[in-house]
């Protein structure tokens, strides 16, 4: 069967044709955005690791080696099994510092242009044998369904479709960031028509070829060589080598790179992959065996390499025959289109950048970008069309493909060193490479170029075959070792320079965030005339802008450490456009630091304290026990009870504990990173005023606050950093603390007050005693005269002092009792129920104020009982009711309420009267204080008062204001 | 992490061991590679569950 040159340009137009509406449809969002951003999109999109070599070649290899054609696959299996290990942290660092292909990622972590440079060009002569490849499939395929079409002309035309399909699609964005969801859609549609395409003729075989699965049993049953075949062949063959190679092809092969990392729109797909991707494969593989074995029942006359299209043609139906034909384009196209991105990016940042630097500022830089990677991909392209007419037409696809393969598998330890071993450096990675690089081409290269042209010539036995081995298993191994061994050796007796030591640690997830600097220019707007010196002022204005919105930095920002930040946004958002090595140059030229104004330490440590709590997970071994032990300390410090600040050198508030944020009222996250400036008064005035005063130590420091007075001694140390001698003044910040004393301040306020009225009423014994006895006297002696004389108007002045020595003797008397009210064993204390003795308080109260009509309620529970001296409590209501009278005015109300709660028995007196300032107030129960009148009060009845409550371990605590009242409260303990 | 070590360990265990000669014998049904592929295959969600979670 043969099909026109026309049919089958024809439908390879249309096929083409429907890959760019799919993919502008994507693009244009046409298609819902989710469809883009499912994990089964991106899983198929994964499907570019089967390329024709999968297609046509994994027949022709199960021909000649058996299943050992799974182990291009199976190895991949187990790289994604280990993906959370090997793949996520590379998900994470490319992400993160915007790096775009694995020579970006190694001139990232090993801080050398050159690392890059021969990554790239290393990769270059990896894929170009395999893109070669892909364009010799695609036409000997076709060839073979129409002899007559001219090759040269197909080849060129398929290669011209890719190049535009490329810059369409490929090159729309510069920046990582934004994603190609048309292309990433375009290759899982390309998936999906080589997973149909092989799945259709797997079905064609068995059913029309074997007449059912019986039929395929049957005939295999019938020909137990070629299952034998299949097995044995499989034993005998490099299946440990191509397991290695596949396993480091499954991430590393500039295709997979871009579509895993680069194009990867949500790391969660990364989790779908690791068993989606394995599982289509499986699907695209269980086709092989039996189009092999359908083939060879149809016995088609044919190299192996090709019995997909060659079966699809025995089938006779031209639409079948072209769908297929169409299987193999996709694959092949999908692997030219994404490997040449990823190499058109690679050689932009890392060939030609460093070798002929920034372009005009006058030019676009985009534009210069974007054009500079469309030529290179159409150069890629045609290059890979060179290389098919120079060498491919020698080789089966599955040499080409293995080439390849042992090319990329040189990134492995590299890959190694950048994830695990933070003490690998740049010279042994370059050394490592380039010995494997070295190996590769002795072994694999210069034996297809020396039977280049000649492929008939008695050439000298190769190094495997000296060595005894198969081809794949010693340059598989040699080169490995080679580099192994080379990447260690090299990095053992080298130093690593700061930079490279801070990338390492940052791959390696030893340190979570880089070291931040402080940059010399004062303004965001400063950014962008420093910038566009190199980018241009169009580039350099929005990239800047870009970062500022990224971090939320408005223009009038001027904190060095926060333009800081968006310096190194900007590093990274140019790592993504034009490689981290040149985004380096650029920036440390362009936008210096200043290398006086490092962030200290202090400040540093808070950033990777919230960076550590972020990544908790992610810890493992030493680093996790170092962050156990972090945690404790940081929650002794959390739990102290005193409040602990600390503050770095410029101000900034690095620690700030619970205790500080509940006498302050400054939450911990308000907090934390600002200035001292910035905190409410009166924190920042009293925290700096310490700081800067000589004192260490300052005893009871009154605060005013919202919520009242308090008093709090302060301390403070300086911190030294771990090279700052210990007597030195200076440190990497000072910690505050703040113990709140209050309630000791209170307590020795009332033990002051004790003893005032215990001294007072020693006093007031002697004076009563001084007084009464002659107050006495002169009493009876009156009363004598009064007896003796009948003169009225004499009798009338005896009477008068007698009034007098009765005032003085109630003066005495009181005076007597408050001297006896610390005599505790004086006090006769029972039970005895509340509301009688209230009651009778109330009476007596009433009683001598006749006059005035108040209005008294009493609110108490008839069970409420209390434990004490039952004369000297119902002394204490009777006091407190009488001031209660006095402040009252006639038909005002005075309440009494007391209630149980938890061991305690409370009464509340409340009156509605003039009430008191606080001066009054706070002088309440001093002795002699009184606002009444001369003689209407000795001001000791409150002072009596405190006292008694005090005898039976009570409190009074009394509120009032001018002209709203007064509220007096008394606790008792429960009776027990 | 122990689980994604232990699938693979047994992954290995099937496909570099020569565990892989027995069920590369050309007496077993010709799909037992596919099947081991397979049960490897099923393993990795259980093995990334955990992780997943993260």
């Amino acid at each position: 069967m043969t099909i026109s040159a026309e049919g089958l340009f024809l439908s390879s137009l249309l096929y083409l044709l429907i890959l760019f509406v799919v993919a502008f449809a994507a693009e244009r969002r046409w298609l819902s955005p989710t469809v883009a951003r499912h994990p089964l999109t991106y899983i198929l999109s994964l499907g570019v690791y089967a390329t024709t070599w999968s297609f046509y070649g994994s027949v022709g290899f199960a021909s000649t080696d058996g299943f050992l054609f799974l182990a291009v696959y199976l190895g991949l299996t187990l790289a994604f099994i280990l993906s959370p290990i090997l793949m996520s942290p590379i998900l994470r660092l490319v992400r993160e510092y915007q790096l775009t292909s694995v020579a970006d990622l190694f001139a990232f972590r090993f801080k050398s242009q050159t690392a890059g440079i021969l990554v790239t060009l290393f990769t270059l002569a990896g894929t170009l044998p395999y893109i070669s490849l892909q364009i010799r499939a695609v036409t000997e395929s076709a060839r073979l369904l129409n002899p007559d079409i001219p090759s040269e002309t197909l080849s060129l035309g398929f290669c011209a479709m890719i190049v535009i399909f490329s810059i369409l699609f490929g090159t729309r964005h510069i920046s990582p960031r934004e994603k190609h969801e048309g292309l990433v859609v375009a290759i899982a549609f390309e998936s999906i028509i080589k997973l149909l395409a092989l799945l259709l003729l797997a079905g064609f075989s068995i059913i029309s070829i074997f007449g059912g699965l019986d039929g395929l049993q049957h005939w295999l049953n019938s020909h137990p060589e070629t299952l034998h075949r299949m097995t044995t062949q499989a034993h005998e063959g490099p299946w440990v080598s191509i397991l290695i190679l596949s396993f480091a092809a499954a991430f590393l092969l500039p295709r997979q790179f871009h579509m895993l990392f680069t194009e990867n729109i949500s790391p969660r797909s990364l989790h779908h992959a690791a068993w989606g991707l394995p599982l289509l494969l499986l699907l695209l593989n269980l086709a092989i065996p039996v189009v092999l074995w359908a083939a060879i029942k149809a016995d088609l006359k044919m190299p192996a390499d090709y019995f997909v299209i060659g079966l699809a043609q025995h089938s006779g139906s031209v639409l079948f025959a072209v769908f297929v034909f169409l299987g193999g384009v996709s694959a092949a196209s999908a692997m030219i289109i994404v490997s040449t991105l990823a190499l058109a990016g690679m050689t932009v940042n890392h060939l030609i950048l460093p070798a002929i630097g920034t372009p005009n500022p006058r030019m676009s830089f985009y534009r210069w970008l974007q054009w500079g990677r469309r030529i290179i991909i159409a150069i890629l392209v045609f290059s890979g069309y060179a290389f098919f007419r120079a060498f491919a037409t020698h080789n089966e696809l599955v040499q080409l493909g293995l080439i390849s393969f042992v090319a990329i598998a040189q990134f492995l330890p590299g890959i190694v060193g950048t994830l695990f071993w933070s003490g690998a450096n740049r010279f042994g990675f370059i050394a490592g490479l380039t010995g494997g690089a070295l190996t590769w081409f002795v072994v694999l290269i210069l034996p297809l170029i020396t039977r280049l042209g000649t492929p008939d010539i008695e050439v000298p036995p190769t190094l495997w075959e000296l060595a005894g081995q198969d081809k794949w298993t010693f340059s598989t191994l040699a080169s490995l070792s080679v580099n192994g061994v080379l990447f260690v050796l090299f990095s053992v007796v080298t130093r690593q320079s700061p930079a490279e030591r801070e990338a390492a640690a940052l791959c390696a997830q030893e340190l979570m965030t880089p070291y931040r600097t402080r940059v010399r220019l004062a303004s965001p707007q400063e950014f962008v005339p420093a910038l566009a010196n190199a980018l241009g002022a169009e580039t350099a204005e929005f990239e800047v802008r870009r970062a500022q919105r990224d971090l939320e930095i408005r223009d009038e920002e001027t904190d060095t450490k926060v333009l800081g930040r968006l310096r190194e946004r900007i590093e990274r958002n140019l790592s993504g456009l034009i490689g981290p090595h040149v985004a380096r140059d650029v920036v440390n030229i362009r936008l210096p630091v200043d290398r006086d104004l490092w962030i200290p330490e202090a400040e540093r440590v808070r950033s990777m304290e919230e960076t550590l709590e972020a990544s908790r997970s992610q810890l493992k071994g030493l680093a996790a026990q170092l962050d156990a032990m972090r945690r404790y300390h940081r929650q002794v410090l959390e739990e102290l009870p005193v409040g602990v600040c600390s503050v770095s050198p410029q101000g900034g508030i690095v620690s700030w504990n619970r205790v500080m944020e509940s006498v302050s009222g400054i939450p911990k996250n308000s907090a934390l990173g600002a200035n001292l400036n910035d905190l409410t008064s009166p924190w920042s005035d009293l925290i700096e005023e310490f700081l800067n005063s000589s004192q260490t130590h300052v005893h009871k420091k009154m605060v005013p606050l919202e919520s009242g007075t308090r008093w709090f001694t302060l301390s403070k140390a300086v911190m030294k950093g771990p090279d700052q001698d210990h007597d030195s003044p200076s440190g990497v910040g000072t910690s505050v603390l703040f113990h709140d004393v209050t309630e000791v301040h209170r307590m020795e306020d009332q033990l002051a007050h004790s003893e005032r009225l215990a001294s007072i009423g020693r006093f007031a014994s002697g004076v009563a005693h001084e007084i009464g006895n002659p107050v006495t006297g002169i009493a009876s002696l009156a009363q004598n005269l009064e007896a003796e004389l009948s003169d009225p108007e004499i009798n009338s002045e005896i009477q008068g002092i007698l009034e007098q020595t009765y005032r003085i003797n109630n003066i005495v008397q009181t005076l007597v009792n408050f001297s006896r009210r610390g005599e505790s064993d004086l006090l006769q204390t029972h039970r005895f129920p509340l509301r009688p003795c209230l009651e009778e308080a109330s009476e007596l109260v009433r009683m001598s104020h006749r006059g005035k009509s108040i209005d008294l309620t009493i609110d108490s529970p008839k069970d409420l009982e209390i434990e004490g001296d039952r004369q000297r409590v119902s002394q204490v209501f009777v006091n407190i009711l009488s001031n209660a009278y006095d402040a009252s005015e006639p038909g005002d109300i005075v309440r009494i309420m007391a209630s149980a709660s938890t061991g305690q028995v409370e009464i509340t007196i409340r009156d509605f009267g003039h009430g008191m300032s606080d001066e009054i107030s706070e002088r309440i129960f001093e002795p002699f204080m009184t606002t009444k009148q001369p003689g209407e009060g000795t001001g000791l009845g409150m002072a009596l008062t405190y006292g008694i409550i005090r005898d039976h371990n009570g409190s009074i605590e009394v509120e009032s204001a001018p002209g709203a009242g007064t509220e007096v409260r008394i606790t008792f303990p429960a009776p027990s | 992490m122990e689980r994604i070590f232990l699938v693979f360990g047994l992954a290995a265990l099937l496909l570099i061991s020569p565990i892989v000669g027995w069920w590369l014998r050309p007496e077993l049904p010709w799909y037992l590679p596919y099947i081991t592929w397979i049960l490897i295959i099923i393993l990795i969600p259980w093995a990334h569950r955990r992780i997943e979670g993260r």
